[in-house]
Protein backbone atom coordinates (compact mmCIF):
# COMPACT_ATOMS: atom_id res chain seq x y z
CA UNK A 1 0.00 0.00 0.00
CA UNK A 2 1.21 3.38 -1.29
CA UNK A 3 0.84 5.71 2.58
CA UNK A 4 2.65 8.58 1.13
CA UNK A 5 1.76 10.64 -1.90
CA UNK A 6 2.22 14.33 -2.67
CA UNK A 7 0.41 16.55 -4.97
CA UNK A 8 0.35 20.12 -5.63
CA UNK A 9 -2.92 21.21 -6.38
CA UNK A 10 -4.80 18.59 -3.12
CA UNK A 11 -1.73 20.80 -1.07
CA UNK A 12 -3.19 23.93 -2.68
CA UNK A 13 -7.11 22.84 -1.91
CA UNK A 14 -6.32 21.85 1.70
CA UNK A 15 -4.14 24.67 2.66
CA UNK A 16 -6.63 27.23 1.51
CA UNK A 17 -9.88 24.86 3.18
CA UNK A 18 -8.02 25.54 6.51
CA UNK A 19 -7.36 29.24 6.17
CA UNK A 20 -10.91 29.67 4.32
CA UNK A 21 -12.31 28.22 7.43
CA UNK A 22 -9.95 29.65 9.95
CA UNK A 23 -9.65 33.35 9.58
CA UNK A 24 -13.18 34.46 9.88
CA UNK A 25 -13.16 33.13 13.11
CA UNK A 26 -9.80 34.19 13.61
CA UNK A 27 -10.76 37.66 12.71
CA UNK A 28 -13.65 37.31 15.17
CA UNK A 29 -11.18 36.66 18.04
CA UNK A 30 -8.74 39.74 17.19
CA UNK A 31 -11.63 41.81 16.86
CA UNK A 32 -12.78 40.66 20.52
CA UNK A 33 -8.88 41.23 21.44
CA UNK A 34 -8.98 44.86 20.06
CA UNK A 35 -11.86 45.91 21.60
CA UNK A 36 -10.74 44.17 24.92
CA UNK A 37 -7.67 45.99 24.55
CA UNK A 38 -9.32 49.21 24.43
CA UNK A 39 -12.18 49.07 26.44
CA UNK A 40 -11.67 46.74 29.35
CA UNK A 41 -8.95 48.05 31.93
CA UNK A 42 -6.86 45.42 33.40
CA UNK A 43 -8.35 46.62 37.08
CA UNK A 44 -12.02 45.15 36.13
CA UNK A 45 -10.63 42.05 34.61
CA UNK A 46 -8.74 42.06 37.71
CA UNK A 47 -12.24 42.36 39.95
CA UNK A 48 -14.01 39.84 37.94
CA UNK A 49 -11.82 37.22 38.48
CA UNK A 50 -12.25 34.63 41.19
CA UNK A 51 -10.18 35.01 44.61
CA UNK A 52 -9.61 31.53 44.79
CA UNK A 53 -7.37 30.05 42.12
CA UNK A 54 -9.11 26.45 41.77
CA UNK A 55 -12.38 28.12 41.26
CA UNK A 56 -10.94 30.56 38.84
CA UNK A 57 -9.23 28.18 36.70
CA UNK A 58 -12.46 25.80 36.97
CA UNK A 59 -14.53 28.17 35.72
CA UNK A 60 -12.14 29.34 33.04
CA UNK A 61 -12.68 25.14 31.82
CA UNK A 62 -16.31 25.53 31.74
CA UNK A 63 -16.33 29.25 30.20
CA UNK A 64 -16.57 27.77 26.28
CA UNK A 65 -20.57 27.17 27.39
CA UNK A 66 -20.87 30.79 27.75
CA UNK A 67 -18.37 32.00 25.11
CA UNK A 68 -17.52 29.02 22.48
CA UNK A 69 -14.46 29.88 20.44
CA UNK A 70 -12.81 27.79 17.91
CA UNK A 71 -9.06 26.83 18.47
CA UNK A 72 -7.89 29.47 15.68
CA UNK A 73 -9.60 32.27 17.09
CA UNK A 74 -9.19 31.90 21.29
CA UNK A 75 -5.07 32.38 20.68
CA UNK A 76 -5.50 36.52 20.45
CA UNK A 77 -8.42 36.68 22.71
CA UNK A 78 -6.37 34.74 25.66
CA UNK A 79 -3.23 36.55 23.97
CA UNK A 80 -4.90 40.17 25.26
CA UNK A 81 -6.22 38.70 28.62
CA UNK A 82 -2.50 37.57 29.60
CA UNK A 83 -1.73 41.18 28.51
CA UNK A 84 -4.60 42.30 30.71
CA UNK A 85 -3.60 40.53 33.91
CA UNK A 86 -5.56 37.37 33.47
CA UNK A 87 -3.21 34.65 35.28
CA UNK A 88 -1.63 32.36 32.86
CA UNK A 89 -2.98 29.40 34.40
CA UNK A 90 -6.48 30.57 33.79
CA UNK A 91 -5.67 31.73 30.30
CA UNK A 92 -4.02 28.07 29.66
CA UNK A 93 -6.75 26.21 30.59
CA UNK A 94 -9.74 28.25 28.67
CA UNK A 95 -7.30 28.36 25.79
CA UNK A 96 -7.49 23.72 25.81
CA UNK A 97 -11.16 23.96 26.97
CA UNK A 98 -12.88 26.13 25.50
CA UNK A 99 -12.85 24.57 21.79
CA UNK A 100 -13.83 20.73 23.45
CA UNK A 101 -16.25 21.92 26.30
CA UNK A 102 -18.73 24.04 23.89
CA UNK A 103 -22.08 23.53 23.34
CA UNK A 104 -21.44 23.38 19.14
CA UNK A 105 -19.29 20.36 19.77
CA UNK A 106 -21.57 18.42 22.40
CA UNK A 107 -24.49 18.53 19.42
CA UNK A 108 -21.79 17.56 16.92
CA UNK A 109 -20.04 15.04 18.59
CA UNK A 110 -23.79 13.57 19.50
CA UNK A 111 -24.67 13.46 16.23
CA UNK A 112 -21.07 12.06 14.76
CA UNK A 113 -21.82 8.85 17.09
CA UNK A 114 -24.89 8.60 16.33
CA UNK A 115 -26.11 4.78 17.25
CA UNK A 116 -22.77 4.54 18.95
CA UNK A 117 -23.84 5.48 22.21
CA UNK A 118 -23.88 9.14 21.55
CA UNK A 119 -24.82 10.35 24.86
CA UNK A 120 -21.66 8.74 26.23
CA UNK A 121 -18.98 9.68 23.76
CA UNK A 122 -20.53 13.13 24.21
CA UNK A 123 -20.01 13.57 27.74
CA UNK A 124 -16.53 11.29 28.16
CA UNK A 125 -15.53 13.90 25.09
CA UNK A 126 -16.37 17.13 27.01
CA UNK A 127 -15.63 15.57 30.57
CA UNK A 128 -12.07 14.76 29.54
CA UNK A 129 -11.30 18.13 27.47
CA UNK A 130 -12.39 19.94 31.16
CA UNK A 131 -10.54 17.34 32.95
CA UNK A 132 -7.30 17.56 31.28
CA UNK A 133 -7.90 21.09 30.43
CA UNK A 134 -8.18 21.88 34.66
CA UNK A 135 -5.09 19.91 35.30
CA UNK A 136 -2.64 21.45 32.80
CA UNK A 137 -3.89 24.98 34.27
CA UNK A 138 -3.64 23.94 37.52
CA UNK A 139 0.30 22.37 36.81
CA UNK A 140 1.32 25.48 35.21
CA UNK A 141 -0.09 27.41 37.80
CA UNK A 142 2.84 26.17 39.27
CA UNK A 143 5.43 26.81 37.59
CA UNK A 144 7.19 30.62 37.12
CA UNK A 145 5.65 32.70 34.85
CA UNK A 146 9.13 33.62 33.13
CA UNK A 147 9.34 29.82 32.06
CA UNK A 148 5.92 29.58 30.24
CA UNK A 149 5.20 33.09 28.24
CA UNK A 150 8.01 34.20 25.47
CA UNK A 151 10.05 37.43 25.92
CA UNK A 152 7.20 39.59 23.75
CA UNK A 153 4.52 38.46 26.60
CA UNK A 154 6.75 39.33 29.28
CA UNK A 155 8.02 42.54 28.32
CA UNK A 156 5.86 45.59 29.24
CA UNK A 157 3.09 46.67 26.69
CA UNK A 158 4.80 48.27 24.38
CA UNK A 159 7.23 45.29 23.28
CA UNK A 160 4.19 44.07 21.07
CA UNK A 161 5.59 45.93 18.26
CA UNK A 162 7.87 42.65 18.31
CA UNK A 163 4.95 40.96 16.79
CA UNK A 164 4.54 39.92 12.68
CA UNK A 165 2.27 42.72 12.76
CA UNK A 166 5.12 45.23 14.56
CA UNK A 167 7.59 43.42 12.28
CA UNK A 168 5.91 44.48 8.73
CA UNK A 169 5.90 48.28 10.52
CA UNK A 170 9.87 48.77 11.10
CA UNK A 171 9.68 52.76 11.99
CA UNK A 172 12.53 54.08 13.01
CA UNK A 173 12.69 56.16 16.56
CA UNK A 174 11.86 59.76 15.88
CA UNK A 175 12.09 61.43 18.86
CA UNK A 176 12.93 59.34 21.69
CA UNK A 177 9.88 59.38 23.56
CA UNK A 178 8.74 57.21 26.33
CA UNK A 179 7.28 53.91 24.92
CA UNK A 180 3.64 54.38 26.11
CA UNK A 181 0.86 53.47 24.74
CA UNK A 182 -1.13 57.00 23.63
CA UNK A 183 -4.41 56.71 25.38
CA UNK A 184 -7.14 56.69 23.56
CA UNK A 185 -10.41 59.77 24.88
CA UNK A 186 -13.25 58.96 22.91
CA UNK A 187 -15.44 56.42 22.26
CA UNK A 188 -14.71 57.07 18.47
CA UNK A 189 -11.00 56.83 18.69
CA UNK A 190 -11.08 53.68 21.21
CA UNK A 191 -13.38 52.37 18.21
CA UNK A 192 -10.14 52.91 15.94
CA UNK A 193 -7.61 51.91 18.51
CA UNK A 194 -9.72 48.61 18.44
CA UNK A 195 -9.62 47.84 14.90
CA UNK A 196 -5.99 48.91 14.84
CA UNK A 197 -5.30 46.19 17.21
CA UNK A 198 -7.25 43.84 16.05
CA UNK A 199 -5.58 44.08 12.24
CA UNK A 200 -2.26 43.82 14.02
CA UNK A 201 -3.03 41.05 15.75
CA UNK A 202 -4.90 39.26 12.73
CA UNK A 203 -1.56 39.41 11.56
CA UNK A 204 0.13 38.43 14.07
CA UNK A 205 -2.00 35.05 14.29
CA UNK A 206 -1.96 34.95 10.59
CA UNK A 207 1.89 34.36 10.37
CA UNK A 208 1.77 31.31 12.49
CA UNK A 209 -1.66 30.12 10.51
CA UNK A 210 0.24 30.20 7.49
CA UNK A 211 3.11 28.31 8.37
CA UNK A 212 0.48 25.62 10.89
CA UNK A 213 -1.65 25.36 7.65
CA UNK A 214 1.11 24.80 5.22
CA UNK A 215 2.16 21.91 7.38
CA UNK A 216 -1.04 20.46 7.91
CA UNK A 217 -2.29 20.30 4.50
CA UNK A 218 1.24 18.70 3.50
CA UNK A 219 0.09 15.75 6.52
CA UNK A 220 -3.32 15.79 5.43
CA UNK A 221 -2.90 15.12 1.55
CA UNK A 222 -0.15 13.55 1.61
CA UNK A 223 -0.33 10.56 4.29
CA UNK A 224 -3.22 8.14 3.58
CA UNK A 225 -5.60 7.16 6.76
CA UNK A 226 -5.20 3.49 5.86
CA UNK A 227 -1.69 3.58 6.45
CA UNK A 228 -2.79 3.35 10.34
CA UNK A 229 -5.25 0.74 10.33
CA UNK A 230 -3.44 -2.01 11.17
CA UNK A 231 -2.67 -0.57 14.62
CA UNK A 232 -6.02 -0.96 15.28
CA UNK A 233 -6.41 -3.85 17.30
CA UNK A 234 -3.62 -2.99 19.71
CA UNK A 235 -5.11 0.03 22.78
CA UNK A 236 -2.10 1.59 23.04
CA UNK A 237 -0.68 2.15 19.38
CA UNK A 238 -4.34 2.84 18.65
CA UNK A 239 -4.66 5.54 20.92
CA UNK A 240 -0.99 6.74 20.29
CA UNK A 241 -1.46 6.57 16.31
CA UNK A 242 -4.99 8.44 16.36
CA UNK A 243 -3.45 11.27 18.46
CA UNK A 244 -0.51 11.48 16.15
CA UNK A 245 -2.80 11.67 13.40
CA UNK A 246 -5.23 14.15 15.43
CA UNK A 247 -1.61 16.24 15.48
CA UNK A 248 -1.09 15.88 11.79
CA UNK A 249 -4.73 16.43 10.08
CA UNK A 250 -5.54 19.77 12.64
CA UNK A 251 -9.09 19.24 12.17
CA UNK A 252 -11.57 21.79 13.57
CA UNK A 253 -13.30 20.58 16.51
CA UNK A 254 -16.66 20.68 15.56
CA UNK A 255 -15.74 18.82 12.35
CA UNK A 256 -13.53 16.03 13.74
CA UNK A 257 -15.75 13.57 15.63
CA UNK A 258 -17.09 12.85 12.26
CA UNK A 259 -13.88 11.97 10.93
CA UNK A 260 -13.18 9.84 14.50
CA UNK A 261 -16.65 7.84 14.29
CA UNK A 262 -15.53 6.78 10.55
CA UNK A 263 -12.38 5.09 12.24
CA UNK A 264 -15.05 2.10 12.70
CA UNK A 265 -12.08 -0.34 13.57
CA UNK A 266 -10.61 1.75 16.13
CA UNK A 267 -11.83 1.42 20.01
CA UNK A 268 -13.66 3.93 21.73
CA UNK A 269 -10.18 4.87 23.83
CA UNK A 270 -8.82 6.07 20.72
CA UNK A 271 -11.60 7.83 19.41
CA UNK A 272 -11.73 9.97 22.41
CA UNK A 273 -7.79 10.51 22.29
CA UNK A 274 -8.38 12.06 18.93
CA UNK A 275 -10.95 13.79 19.79
CA UNK A 276 -9.75 15.44 23.11
CA UNK A 277 -6.37 15.98 22.36
CA UNK A 278 -6.56 17.00 18.42
CA UNK A 279 -8.42 20.41 19.40
CA UNK A 280 -5.80 21.11 22.06
CA UNK A 281 -2.73 20.64 19.82
CA UNK A 282 -2.19 20.26 16.43
CA UNK A 283 0.38 20.96 13.82
CA UNK A 284 -1.35 24.96 13.08
CA UNK A 285 -2.09 25.06 17.10
CA UNK A 286 1.81 24.00 17.31
CA UNK A 287 2.81 26.88 15.99
CA UNK A 288 0.31 29.58 17.00
CA UNK A 289 0.85 28.75 20.73
CA UNK A 290 4.46 30.54 19.91
CA UNK A 291 2.70 33.61 19.70
CA UNK A 292 2.41 33.49 22.93
CA UNK A 293 4.20 31.16 25.40
CA UNK A 294 8.02 29.99 24.55
CA UNK A 295 9.12 27.35 22.14
CA UNK A 296 10.99 25.26 24.42
CA UNK A 297 7.59 25.10 26.97
CA UNK A 298 5.01 24.40 23.46
CA UNK A 299 7.27 21.40 22.88
CA UNK A 300 6.96 20.29 26.30
CA UNK A 301 3.97 20.86 26.73
CA UNK A 302 2.88 19.41 23.43
CA UNK A 303 4.54 16.29 24.82
CA UNK A 304 2.89 16.61 27.98
CA UNK A 305 -0.53 16.97 26.55
CA UNK A 306 -0.17 13.77 24.17
CA UNK A 307 1.03 12.14 27.17
CA UNK A 308 -1.92 13.32 29.78
CA UNK A 309 -4.74 12.92 27.42
CA UNK A 310 -3.03 9.03 26.18
CA UNK A 311 -3.15 8.13 29.82
CA UNK A 312 -6.47 9.81 30.44
CA UNK A 313 -8.30 7.99 27.56
CA UNK A 314 -6.99 4.68 28.35
CA UNK A 315 -7.74 4.94 31.95
CA UNK A 316 -11.40 5.52 31.01
CA UNK A 317 -11.08 2.57 28.61
CA UNK A 318 -10.11 0.87 31.64
CA UNK A 319 -13.10 1.69 33.45
CA UNK A 320 -15.73 1.19 30.89
CA UNK A 321 -14.17 -2.28 30.51
CA UNK B 1 18.10 55.47 3.14
CA UNK B 2 17.60 52.73 5.17
CA UNK B 3 15.08 54.95 7.30
CA UNK B 4 13.32 56.15 4.27
CA UNK B 5 12.63 52.15 3.22
CA UNK B 6 11.50 51.47 6.56
CA UNK B 7 9.27 54.46 6.89
CA UNK B 8 7.31 53.48 2.87
CA UNK B 9 7.72 50.01 4.51
CA UNK B 10 5.41 50.56 7.81
CA UNK B 11 3.21 52.82 5.86
CA UNK B 12 1.99 50.76 2.94
CA UNK B 13 2.61 46.70 4.28
CA UNK B 14 0.41 45.70 6.60
CA UNK B 15 -2.43 47.75 4.92
CA UNK B 16 -1.32 45.48 1.46
CA UNK B 17 -1.50 42.37 3.60
CA UNK B 18 -4.79 42.95 4.92
CA UNK B 19 -6.01 43.87 1.47
CA UNK B 20 -4.38 40.83 -0.39
CA UNK B 21 -6.27 38.79 2.17
CA UNK B 22 -9.91 40.71 2.55
CA UNK B 23 -9.90 40.49 -1.06
CA UNK B 24 -9.30 36.89 -2.12
CA UNK B 25 -11.40 36.12 0.28
CA UNK B 26 -14.16 38.50 -1.04
CA UNK B 27 -12.99 36.62 -4.57
CA UNK B 28 -13.51 33.37 -3.43
CA UNK B 29 -17.12 34.12 -1.90
CA UNK B 30 -18.35 36.50 -5.00
CA UNK B 31 -17.17 34.00 -7.47
CA UNK B 32 -18.45 31.08 -5.97
CA UNK B 33 -14.66 28.92 -6.08
CA UNK B 34 -15.49 28.86 -2.17
CA UNK B 35 -18.19 26.13 -3.16
CA UNK B 36 -15.22 23.88 -3.49
CA UNK B 37 -13.39 24.48 -0.04
CA UNK B 38 -16.09 25.37 2.62
CA UNK B 39 -19.39 23.67 4.07
CA UNK B 40 -21.82 26.82 2.38
CA UNK B 41 -23.20 27.59 6.53
CA UNK B 42 -19.74 28.75 6.44
CA UNK B 43 -19.25 30.71 3.40
CA UNK B 44 -21.40 33.93 4.69
CA UNK B 45 -18.39 34.08 7.59
CA UNK B 46 -16.05 34.25 5.04
CA UNK B 47 -17.44 37.09 2.60
CA UNK B 48 -18.03 38.63 6.16
CA UNK B 49 -14.81 38.36 7.35
CA UNK B 50 -13.34 39.57 3.12
CA UNK B 51 -15.47 42.57 3.19
CA UNK B 52 -13.90 43.55 7.46
CA UNK B 53 -10.53 43.16 6.30
CA UNK B 54 -10.79 45.54 3.11
CA UNK B 55 -12.49 47.83 5.54
CA UNK B 56 -9.58 47.43 8.01
CA UNK B 57 -6.76 47.36 5.42
CA UNK B 58 -8.41 51.05 4.77
CA UNK B 59 -8.56 51.84 8.25
CA UNK B 60 -4.98 50.71 8.82
CA UNK B 61 -3.64 52.70 5.89
CA UNK B 62 -5.49 55.81 6.83
CA UNK B 63 -4.42 56.04 10.57
CA UNK B 64 -1.53 53.92 10.23
CA UNK B 65 1.03 57.07 9.40
CA UNK B 66 0.03 58.79 12.70
CA UNK B 67 2.42 57.95 15.62
CA UNK B 68 0.36 55.09 18.24
CA UNK B 69 0.38 51.89 19.23
CA UNK B 70 1.93 50.31 16.45
CA UNK B 71 4.89 52.11 15.21
CA UNK B 72 8.14 50.10 16.14
CA UNK B 73 10.16 52.33 17.98
CA UNK B 74 11.63 50.56 20.33
CA UNK B 75 15.25 49.54 20.59
CA UNK B 76 14.65 45.89 20.71
CA UNK B 77 12.36 45.83 18.00
CA UNK B 78 14.47 48.27 15.62
CA UNK B 79 17.30 45.26 16.14
CA UNK B 80 14.77 42.71 14.95
CA UNK B 81 13.11 44.33 12.53
CA UNK B 82 14.84 45.50 9.47
CA UNK B 83 13.09 46.32 6.17
CA UNK B 84 14.17 43.41 4.94
CA UNK B 85 12.93 41.11 7.79
CA UNK B 86 9.73 43.04 7.27
CA UNK B 87 9.54 41.79 3.37
CA UNK B 88 10.31 38.33 4.62
CA UNK B 89 7.34 38.39 6.90
CA UNK B 90 5.14 40.33 3.82
CA UNK B 91 6.25 37.27 1.74
CA UNK B 92 5.28 34.41 4.28
CA UNK B 93 1.74 36.21 5.22
CA UNK B 94 1.05 36.73 1.49
CA UNK B 95 3.00 34.81 -0.84
CA UNK B 96 2.06 31.01 -0.24
CA UNK B 97 -2.45 32.12 -0.12
CA UNK B 98 -1.76 33.81 -3.14
CA UNK B 99 0.00 30.62 -4.93
CA UNK B 100 -2.69 28.43 -3.85
CA UNK B 101 -5.52 30.67 -4.67
CA UNK B 102 -3.79 30.40 -7.99
CA UNK B 103 -2.81 26.76 -8.29
CA UNK B 104 -5.46 25.05 -6.52
CA UNK B 105 -8.65 23.52 -8.91
CA UNK B 106 -12.32 23.63 -8.00
CA UNK B 107 -11.57 19.86 -5.94
CA UNK B 108 -9.02 17.03 -5.37
CA UNK B 109 -7.15 14.75 -7.43
CA UNK B 110 -8.33 11.27 -8.04
CA UNK B 111 -5.72 9.71 -6.55
CA UNK B 112 -6.42 12.05 -3.33
CA UNK B 113 -10.36 10.69 -3.32
CA UNK B 114 -9.13 7.25 -2.90
CA UNK B 115 -6.15 7.98 0.12
CA UNK B 116 -9.43 8.92 2.21
CA UNK B 117 -10.78 5.38 2.12
CA UNK B 118 -13.86 4.42 0.53
CA UNK B 119 -16.60 4.19 3.37
CA UNK B 120 -19.43 2.07 1.67
CA UNK B 121 -20.32 0.63 4.74
CA UNK B 122 -19.83 1.20 8.51
CA UNK B 123 -17.28 -1.68 8.20
CA UNK B 124 -15.62 0.42 4.90
CA UNK B 125 -16.50 -1.81 2.56
CA UNK B 126 -17.96 -2.74 -0.27
CA UNK B 127 -21.49 -5.02 0.51
CA UNK B 128 -20.14 -7.94 -1.03
CA UNK B 129 -21.86 -10.74 -2.91
CA UNK B 130 -23.86 -12.18 -0.59
CA UNK B 131 -25.62 -8.76 0.07
CA UNK B 132 -27.77 -9.49 -3.16
CA UNK B 133 -28.88 -12.90 -1.91
CA UNK B 134 -31.13 -11.40 0.50
CA UNK B 135 -33.16 -9.67 -1.97
CA UNK B 136 -33.37 -10.46 -5.55
CA UNK B 137 -31.64 -7.72 -7.81
CA UNK B 138 -34.37 -7.43 -9.95
CA UNK B 139 -33.62 -4.62 -13.68
CA UNK B 140 -37.05 -3.68 -13.71
CA UNK B 141 -37.17 -1.20 -16.53
CA UNK B 142 -38.66 2.27 -15.54
CA UNK B 143 -41.64 3.68 -17.07
CA UNK B 144 -40.83 6.61 -19.08
CA UNK B 145 -43.73 8.61 -17.33
CA UNK B 146 -42.01 7.95 -14.07
CA UNK B 147 -39.54 10.80 -13.48
CA UNK B 148 -37.00 9.73 -11.06
CA UNK B 149 -36.35 11.21 -8.04
CA UNK B 150 -33.02 12.94 -7.86
CA UNK B 151 -31.24 12.05 -4.21
CA UNK B 152 -28.17 12.10 -3.08
CA UNK B 153 -25.79 9.11 -1.07
CA UNK B 154 -26.26 10.82 1.85
CA UNK B 155 -30.10 10.78 1.88
CA UNK B 156 -29.93 6.82 1.43
CA UNK B 157 -27.14 6.36 3.80
CA UNK B 158 -29.31 8.11 6.44
CA UNK B 159 -32.83 6.56 5.47
CA UNK B 160 -30.92 3.43 5.69
CA UNK B 161 -30.82 3.89 9.12
CA UNK B 162 -34.60 3.77 9.93
CA UNK B 163 -37.16 1.52 8.24
CA UNK B 164 -40.21 4.39 7.92
CA UNK B 165 -37.42 6.55 5.84
CA UNK B 166 -36.66 3.47 4.10
CA UNK B 167 -39.79 3.40 2.71
CA UNK B 168 -40.20 6.42 1.61
CA UNK B 169 -37.28 5.91 -1.07
CA UNK B 170 -38.34 2.37 -2.09
CA UNK B 171 -40.52 1.32 -5.17
CA UNK B 172 -40.03 4.31 -6.54
CA UNK B 173 -37.05 5.32 -9.38
CA UNK B 174 -34.23 6.98 -8.21
CA UNK B 175 -31.63 9.36 -9.71
CA UNK B 176 -28.40 10.00 -8.43
CA UNK B 177 -24.90 11.41 -9.33
CA UNK B 178 -21.91 10.50 -7.93
CA UNK B 179 -18.19 8.97 -9.71
CA UNK B 180 -18.18 5.53 -10.99
CA UNK B 181 -15.77 3.23 -8.93
CA UNK B 182 -15.35 -0.52 -10.71
CA UNK B 183 -15.31 -3.48 -8.37
CA UNK B 184 -16.98 -6.32 -9.67
CA UNK B 185 -18.25 -7.16 -13.20
CA UNK B 186 -21.86 -7.37 -11.71
CA UNK B 187 -22.03 -4.17 -9.33
CA UNK B 188 -19.33 -1.09 -8.62
CA UNK B 189 -18.96 1.65 -6.42
CA UNK B 190 -21.12 4.66 -6.95
CA UNK B 191 -18.35 7.48 -4.74
CA UNK B 192 -19.56 10.73 -3.56
CA UNK B 193 -17.18 13.02 -1.83
CA UNK B 194 -18.85 14.43 1.75
CA UNK B 195 -17.59 17.36 3.22
CA UNK B 196 -18.97 18.51 7.50
CA UNK B 197 -17.16 21.43 7.42
CA UNK B 198 -14.14 22.03 4.92
CA UNK B 199 -12.32 20.42 2.13
CA UNK B 200 -9.87 18.74 4.62
CA UNK B 201 -12.44 16.60 6.77
CA UNK B 202 -13.89 15.38 2.77
CA UNK B 203 -14.99 11.68 3.08
CA UNK B 204 -15.38 9.45 0.61
CA UNK B 205 -18.77 7.84 1.14
CA UNK B 206 -19.80 5.27 -1.50
CA UNK B 207 -22.84 3.00 -2.32
CA UNK B 208 -23.18 -0.38 -4.55
CA UNK B 209 -24.90 -0.23 -7.47
CA UNK B 210 -25.99 -3.65 -9.31
CA UNK B 211 -25.50 -3.30 -13.04
CA UNK B 212 -26.55 -6.64 -15.78
CA UNK B 213 -23.09 -5.30 -17.41
CA UNK B 214 -20.61 -3.58 -15.96
CA UNK B 215 -20.17 0.19 -17.74
CA UNK B 216 -17.30 0.97 -19.97
CA UNK B 217 -16.26 4.12 -18.14
CA UNK B 218 -13.16 5.03 -16.74
CA UNK B 219 -12.50 4.61 -13.03
CA UNK B 220 -13.71 7.83 -11.07
CA UNK B 221 -15.64 9.29 -14.19
CA UNK B 222 -19.00 11.41 -13.25
CA UNK B 223 -21.92 9.44 -14.09
CA UNK B 224 -26.20 9.85 -13.28
CA UNK B 225 -27.66 6.52 -12.17
CA UNK B 226 -31.04 5.92 -12.39
CA UNK B 227 -32.67 2.85 -10.54
CA UNK B 228 -34.11 1.54 -7.63
CA UNK B 229 -32.84 1.13 -3.78
CA UNK B 230 -32.92 -1.88 -1.64
CA UNK B 231 -31.98 -1.94 1.88
CA UNK B 232 -30.24 -5.04 2.81
CA UNK B 233 -27.67 -6.21 5.81
CA UNK B 234 -24.30 -6.15 5.22
CA UNK B 235 -21.74 -7.17 8.08
CA UNK B 236 -24.49 -6.32 10.55
CA UNK B 237 -25.78 -2.89 9.83
CA UNK B 238 -28.09 -2.31 7.06
CA UNK B 239 -26.71 -0.46 3.84
CA UNK B 240 -28.59 0.61 0.43
CA UNK B 241 -27.80 -1.22 -2.59
CA UNK B 242 -29.18 0.63 -6.23
CA UNK B 243 -29.92 -1.59 -8.94
CA UNK B 244 -29.64 0.81 -11.93
CA UNK B 245 -31.50 0.64 -14.71
CA UNK B 246 -29.01 3.52 -16.84
CA UNK B 247 -25.96 4.88 -16.20
CA UNK B 248 -25.09 7.63 -17.58
CA UNK B 249 -21.22 9.38 -18.39
CA UNK B 250 -22.17 13.36 -17.08
CA UNK B 251 -19.97 16.56 -17.11
CA UNK B 252 -18.32 17.27 -13.27
CA UNK B 253 -21.15 19.34 -11.62
CA UNK B 254 -20.39 22.99 -10.29
CA UNK B 255 -20.07 21.33 -7.09
CA UNK B 256 -18.25 18.30 -6.69
CA UNK B 257 -19.33 17.73 -2.78
CA UNK B 258 -22.37 16.60 -1.45
CA UNK B 259 -22.52 18.51 2.96
CA UNK B 260 -23.59 17.01 6.32
CA UNK B 261 -26.82 19.06 7.01
CA UNK B 262 -26.17 21.33 10.30
CA UNK B 263 -29.58 20.41 11.34
CA UNK B 264 -30.50 16.99 13.12
CA UNK B 265 -29.09 14.84 10.55
CA UNK B 266 -31.73 11.94 11.11
CA UNK B 267 -34.78 12.51 8.58
CA UNK B 268 -38.16 13.02 9.02
CA UNK B 269 -40.50 10.44 8.72
CA UNK B 270 -42.73 11.02 5.45
CA UNK B 271 -46.04 12.64 6.36
CA UNK B 272 -48.18 9.46 4.80
CA UNK B 273 -46.82 7.17 7.47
Amino acid sequence: MHWFTFNLQDFSVAFLSILFEGVPFMFIGTLISGFVDAFVSPETLTKIQPRSPLAAIALSGVLGVVFPMCECGVIPVIQRMIRKGLPVSCALTYLLAAPIVNPIVALSTFAAFRGQSPALVMSLRLGMGFAVAVVCGLVIQALPVSKILNKAMLAPQPSRRLSMGARLSPLPPTDGAPEEFPAPASFGSKVIAAIRCASFDFLDVGFYLIIGAAIASFFNTAIHRDAIAPLAGHSLLATASMMALALMLSLCSTSDAFVAASFTGFPLTAKLAFMVFGPMMDMKLLFMYCMVFRKRFTAFFALALFLLVGAVSLGVGLLLK
Amino acid sequence: MNSQLSRLISRILPPLTLFEWGGLLTYFCLSHRISAFLHPVFRPLVLVAGVLLLLSAGCVAWFGGSAGAFDCTCSQARSISSPWRSLLVFAILTLPIAGAAALSPDTFSNAFIESRGLAFSPRGALPGPEASQKTAAAFVPIPASQQPRSVSMLDLMLAAQDDWCQKDFMDRPLEIIGRYYPDNPHYFGLISTLITCCAVDAQTLAIRVDTQSAPDLEKLAWVRVVGTVRFDQSDGSTVPILTAASVTPINSPADPYIYRPTGPTRQARPAHH
